[in-house]
């Protein structure tokens, strides 16, 4: 049938086709040399967190004007040496908040960085001598007619001593910032002499000594001329690098742009498309994850300098400098595997590529996206590696089974590598065995029961907590406003918006008890699904459409990181539930928890204590991690945990656990200390060591179990089979699971 | 007589209807919209739900929207189709090479220790993948091949599967032809070329096509031995895209079909191992 | 006896030699180094470093997981594989019996082997979930819902799978083998009087038996093939009624327990060798003549 024949051929060849149109190749090319980085911090006092970094003819110069003393640092050999020198002219009571740029031609021009109406002179020249003009520049302070006030986003030099203020309008009213977006770009002449006002979208500016460019918000770059003509256009190749928060925007002498954030600089060549990546900011300080950048300057094409605020006080400096010689391609490699992103192995992996330049430190990530495949798909292609001998050198083994990895010898000992003194006997006595240790946590959390000193002494066990939350309310769904306090008569006992918070938590405490190792504890097993279904009926949890899950973030700790707040915490903290019980992670939220919301001192009236599951002391290992006995760089992969768990590492506050080293918890503790001494209050701070004095039993039990006993709870608890039923279904389950370890 | 027909064709209906059901339940999914297909078999998959799965006869909301979606808005699509047909052709191609002597060896030549041997190859064949993943995974990286097509392309090559298919092929191949060509003083080698293949044509286009379907389908290899997703064939990557979505599941299972379905509609004859009752067997 | 040697023209074997070299060659590096590392593995502990002897195989044979799922799989074997090879006989004949029409039918029930496997997992769980369509009926009709994937149901579900698959192509290997029965016979029976059944037990049958080892090679070879579905649809740890090999291998893989894996591949390695090689050489008949 020779029609059949010309359908097949026709379809394989239009196929053939389509696959050809589609197929696509991306060719990478590799740039030889690199960055090298130097700090340059000047000595002795620490700066302050509005420092500005500034770019004189002479060298840099950064003004601290924020220090009790003000003070002016230069330096004319690129941070080498730094020349103190006193900021005369600073003048608190008139000058406020200042924004500062160097002009071309040596002096300093400084704005207020809020201009109202009422302010005389906002703005003046400091010569080099040291004399101070004040300038009226009336433009501006024009746009303060109506009440509004101005800020001062940007302040760029321009030819030999013009400079470019780019203002926003806004009004604040009852708390609440509006702004006006259609504000202005004023070039001025050193003498306060309106050249010309720009229409400009954003502040996004940067200039060098012949040109002044301004990118919208769409990417577009205008390029104005000293006398505020435009020069050219350069248009729209540049939209998604707005993507990421620019931390400096930049230009060199031959019209270079360069976009420096958290995540690298980008350089723009003029006039092209091409933007071509030259620093990876994760191999450098400024690219750490707890980081933030806080702004730079361009010597040259070779020279950058950052200013980095590591944490929240302070400002350090970082020089790079390009070193043409220094090879690209490693010549050793460390591979790092976790199954999810962690905030402090990114820390420790920054440390780690600045402390060996020469290695390239490859973090995988293996549960990154949608397309990395199930659990098990990950664990399989990991196995595979490890079995074939080309594994990674250091594994994290979070919700991996971990003592099986321990057990069948695919670890190596790590007694030597991290000092037993340095963690806490509750997070090393566990993984101690004869033949050495073979897994440490870098992390850890805990379930906590919160609520007024009453009530938290009166509930000793889960089943006390059930009776009280079955005798309260229930919870009253509300959509509007999430922060509307309840009245403490309506407040339910506590709250939690789906089914698998509750259950994780309540896991969390109790897993080891229901699950040992010689099988299911029956009586334990019915009681936790008892507990579970009570509460779960009683607030609706079970039903498949639960409430909106309420997440708060809140930024606080030692340094930039933002941390999300359990949302039966934030029911409890904004008064509508009477208590909380949940997973903590952080020191921060422990003291959040235990502080009177108005006064901000430790509150006597509240109080916590680790949920009162099954398990004594229970608490969840965090970044539990291993060095592969097969590892290919053994002693790059013991240097990488022993800064893992390095004072320096532990001491960043980040999501998802606590440090497990002491010397991690004091130093985040004092930090914090120092900031609430800072703030008027006292330097009492929660006791952390109390708490950590209590652990016991780390909860290690894998996901299959514990999904497996999640699927048989939400049936229970929606009423789907007996007790008895649910209880028969997770011992054979979980029987398979024990036989073929056996 | 006709009434025995008729029996038997209704009779034989029912197996069919399984059949036509399948394809029709996927035809009228393909041309479903990812709503209408939540709405009918959501409770299916979602472990909390209340009410039961459903299929209409036809779809209230008839939309190519799926198709279009998976065919034209994913430039992946066509790149792992390529890396599919270039994987499946390939492994053809070499199996063909060096399947066919070697089953012809089994076939029709004599020599010591061919009956264990041919019951060795069977055994590998029946082996599951697991038994030897880890070091078929180490051999593999050896050779340096891992993460390319030739992890899969190799040893889907010496696979014993075609060499079992067109052994069976060969059997009918009557000696009596062979004896009569060495006779005439053909050598092994012309003897395979001239006569064997020619007569084992129907077995070695029935593995051809069993190879076909089998590497089309292919999972556990590919998932091993292929990291890069960009290196996937199609079998891997429709069940990714359908875990996301249930429409571009029904889709992606019926164009996984077609090329299947076309190579039966085009060589449905040659699937039949043996020769008809009219010819050469004396 | 059956492994007296054959002895052939002379440079016969020499031919075979080469005829078989490629494949061989293939295979060694392929199948039989890789089958040997395995064996090695058996007999060491996970990363293949220190011997630890018998030790895998004494526990392996121990296990009670191993235990149930080599049962499973022997009892899927005895019920699967004659299961398949009657239902397709009897279609085999049907579709015979309605020549010439019955050449549709042949395509139909041919696709079946060509749908992919993840459309049989959505169809699967569409029509067996504790939601499915199939429990839909059944509570339209008044009856209760079964747990299908959750009970032994599972087992027959996985075998209905299995035979709905499978039918078609050992279908058309019995009409080919069907095909090559010359008339001759049956009519030289006739004359001799005997009857249809006696006519199918007595010539059909023997005739079709080296159709039948390639049937039942085949059978056996899908059936491990049934695991993908059966893990798709049910997980690492499904109900205990269709607990396979397959399974216990891959969940000690995840497990990192190597030693025990390979020495368990062994075992069934084994065993396998044992089933095969006495049925190759019963059913084997068209070669000798």
């Amino acid at each position: 049938m020779t029609w059949k024949r010309r359908l097949a051929a026709l379809t394989l060849a239009v196929t053939m086709l389509f696959t050809a149109c589609g197929a696509q190749q991306e060719t990478q090319t590799q740039a030889q040399g690199r960055f090298v980085e130097t700090q340059i911090t000047p000595p002795d006092e620490p700066l302050s967190a509005y420092a500005e970094l500034l770019k004189t003819p002479d060298g840099i110069a950064i003004i601290d004007w924020l220090q009790p003393t003000p003070v002016r640092w230069d330096s004319s050999d690129l941070g080498e040496t730094w020349r103190k020198s006193e900021l005369s002219w600073y003048d608190a009571q008139s000058m406020d908040t200042l924004k500062i740029a160097a002009l071309w031609d040596g002096s300093l021009l400084a704005v207020k960085s809020t201009i109202t109406a009422s302010d005389d002179a906002f703005a003046w020249r400091i010569q080099t001598d040291g004399t101070v003009t004040p300038l009226a520049l009336e433009a501006l302070k024009a746009e303060t007619a109506d009440g509004k006030s101005v800020s001062t986003s940007s302040i760029q030099p321009i030819g030999t001593d013009r400079f470019a203020v780019f203002g926003s309008r806004f009004t604040m009213q009852n708390g609440v910032y509006s702004s006006d977006r259609n504000t202005g770009l004023f070039l001025y002449d050193a003498k306060g002499t309106l050249i010309r006002e720009i229409t400009c979208q954003s502040a996004m500016m940067t200039s060098n000594k012949t040109h002044l460019f301004c990118m919208d918000d769409n990417g577009v770059c205008t390029v104005y001329d000293e006398d505020g003509n435009i020069v050219s256009s350069l248009g729209g190749t540049y939209e998604n690098l707005l993507e990421t928060e620019i931390g400096a925007f930049l230009a060199d002498e031959n019209d270079t742009l360069y976009l420096c954030s958290g995540q690298g600089v980008k350089r723009l060549n003029p006039g092209g498309s091409l933007q071509e990546l030259v620093m990876n900011g994760e191999k450098y300080s400024y690219g750490m994850p707890t980081s933030y950048f806080a702004g730079g300057i361009l010597m040259d094409e070779n020279c950058l300098v950052f200013a980095v605020q590591e944490n929240s006080e302070h400002l350090s400096v970082y020089r790079y400098d390009w070193d043409a010689q220094a090879p690209t391609v490693s010549v050793k490699t460390l591979r790092v595997w976790s199954l999810d992103d962690s905030d402090l192995l990114r820390v420790a992996v920054n440390r780690m590529r600045i402390a060996y330049p020469d290695v390239d430190v490859q973090l995988e990530i293996a549960r990154a996206d949608q397309t990395s495949g199930t659990l098990e798909d990950i664990v399989r292609t990991l196995n595979t590696q490890i079995a074939a001998g080309s594994g990674p050198d250091v594994l994290i083994l979070d919700k991996l089974s971990a003592q099986n990895f321990a057990e069948n010898g695919l670890l190596a000992d790590l007694t030597e590598v991290v000092d037993a003194d340095a963690l806490y006997p509750a997070f090393l006595q566990p993984f101690q065995t004869e033949k050495g240790i073979f897994l440490l946590p870098a992390q850890f959390r805990v379930e906590l029961l919160a609520g007024s000193a009453e009530e938290v002494s009166a509930v000793d066990s889960l089943q006390s907590l059930s009776d009280l939350v079955a005798q309260g309310p229930g919870m009253t769904l509300s959509d509007s406003n999430a922060e509307e306090t309840i009245p403490p008569e309506q407040r339910p006992v506590l709250y939690y918006t789906d089914f698998d918070n509750l259950f994780n938590v309540y896991w969390n405490a109790c897993a080891p008890a229901l699950i040992t190792e010689d099988g299911v504890e029956q009586g334990a097993l019915k009681d936790f699904l008892e507990q579970i279904r009570t509460i779960a009926n009683h607030y609706g949890l079970e039903s498949a459409d639960g409430w909106e899950k309420s997440e708060y973030a809140i930024g606080f700790g030692n340094n930039q990181m933002m941390f999300v707040l359990p949302s039966s915490v934030s029911n409890y903290k904004v008064d509508r539930t009477r208590m909380a019980a949940d997973e903590f992670e952080n020191l921060s939220l422990l003291e959040l928890l235990a502080r009177d919301s108005s006064t901000g001192d430790l509150s006597s009236d509240r109080a916590s204590k680790l949920l009162p599951g099954f398990c004594e002391g229970a608490w969840t290992p965090q970044l539990l991690t291993g060095i592969s006995a097969g590892a290919q760089e053994p002693e790059l992969a013991q240097a990488f945990v022993a800064l893992l768990f390095s004072e320096q590492v532990q001491g960043q506050e980040v999501p998802g656990g606590m440090p497990t080293t002491k010397a991690g918890i004091a130093a985040q503790q004092s930090a914090a200390r120092a900031q609430y001494e800072q703030n008027g209050l006292s330097g009492e701070m929660y006791p952390i060591d109390d708490l950590i004095g209590q652990l016991k039993t780390p909860v290690m039990t894998g996901e299959n179990e514990r999904m497996l006993v999640r699927d048989a709870a939400l049936e229970y608890a929606q009423g789907k089979q007996s007790l008895e039923q649910t209880v028969q279904r997770v011992t054979l389950g979980l029987q398979r699971m024990l036989e073929e370890r056996s | 007589m006709k009434r025995n027909r008729v029996y038997l064709a209704v009779l034989l209906c029912l197996p069919a209807l399984a059949v036509w059901g399948v394809l029709w339940f996927m035809g009228t999914g393909a041309l479903m919209g990812p709503r209408e297909v939540t709405d009918c078999l959501g409770p299916a998959f979602n472990s909390g739900a209340q009410s039961f799965a459903q299929w209409p006869l036809l779809p209230d909301a008839p939309t190519l929207e799926p198709l279009v979606r998976l065919l034209l808005d994913s430039p992946e699509f066509f790149v792992l189709f390529w890396n599919t047909c270039f994987q499946v052709f390939a492994q053809l191609a070499g199996q063909l090479l060096v399947g066919a002597p070697a089953a012809w060896a089994f076939s029709r030549l004599r020599f010591p220790g061919r009956r264990f041997l041919f019951g060795v190859y069977i055994v590998l064949m029946l082996l599951p993948f697991q038994v030897t993943m880890v070091p078929h995974y180490l051999v593999l990286d050896w050779l340096g091949l891992i993460d390319t097509p030739w992890s899969i392309i190799w040893p889907g090559v010496f696979s014993t599967f075609p060499v079992f298919i067109m052994a069976k092929g060969f059997d009918a191949v009557p000696r009596s032809m062979l004896e009569a060509a060495s006779l005439d003083g053909a050598g092994y080698g012309r003897t395979f070329f001239y006569i064997g293949l020619p007569l084992g044509m129907p077995g070695i286009l029935s593995a051809l096509v069993l190879g076909f379907l089998e590497g089309w389908n292919a999972v556990e290899q590919p998932m091993t031995f292929l990291k890069n997703p960009s290196n996937w064939p199609l079998s891997l990557y429709l069940p990714q895209v359908a875990e996301s979505e249930l429409s571009l599941a029904m889709v992606s299972g019926l164009i996984a079909l077609t090329p299947a379905v076309l190579i039966f509609l085009f060589g449905q004859k040659y699937l039949e191992l043996g020769i008809q009752a009219s010819g050469l067997k004396e | 006896m059956r492994w007296k040697k054959e002895k052939g023209k002379k440079g016969e074997a020499d031919a075979a030699a080469l005829f078989l070299a490629p494949s061989l060659a293939g295979l060694t590096v392929f199948l039989f180094v890789p089958f040997a590392q395995t064996v090695y593995r058996s007999f060491t502990d996970a990363l293949g470093q220190h011997s630890v002897g018998w030790s895998n195989y004494r526990s392996v044979l121990k296990n009670s997981a191993f235990l149930l799922a080599a049962s499973n799989t022997a009892k899927f074997l005895a019920v699967c594989v004659p299961c398949l090879l009657a239902v397709s006989l009897f279609l085999a004949l049907c579709v015979r019996a309605l020549r010439p029409g019955g050449k549709y039918l042949k395509t139909t029930f041919l696709l079946p082997m060509a749908l992919p496997v993840a459309s049989i997992v959505v169809l699967w769980k569409a029509l067996f979930s504790q939601n499915g369509i199939l429990n839909g009926l059944l509570a339209a009709a008044g009856a209760e819902p079964v747990d299908f994937m959750g009970t032994d149901a599972a087992f027959w579900v996985l075998i209905l799978t299995y035979l709905w698959k499978n039918s078609g192509y050992d279908m058309i290997l019995w009409l080919a083998g069907l095909d090559g029965i010359p008339d001759s016979l049956y009519e030289a029976a006739q004359v001799d009087g005997a009857g249809k059944g006696q006519m199918f037990v007595r010539i059909t049958l023997p005739q079709l038996l080296p159709t039948l080892g390639l049937v039942a090679v085949l059978s056996l070879l899908n059936m491990f093939k049934v695991f993908r579905e059966a893990y798709l649809v049910a997980g690492s740890y499904p109900h205990e009624s269709i607990y396979l090999l397959q399974h216990l291998f891959n969940n000690w893989f995840l497990a990192m327990d190597l030693g025990r894996l390979s020495a368990a591949a062994i075992l069934v390695a084994l065993a396998l060798l044992v089933i095969v090689l006495p049925l190759q050489s019963v059913l084997r008949g068209e070669d000798g003549a």
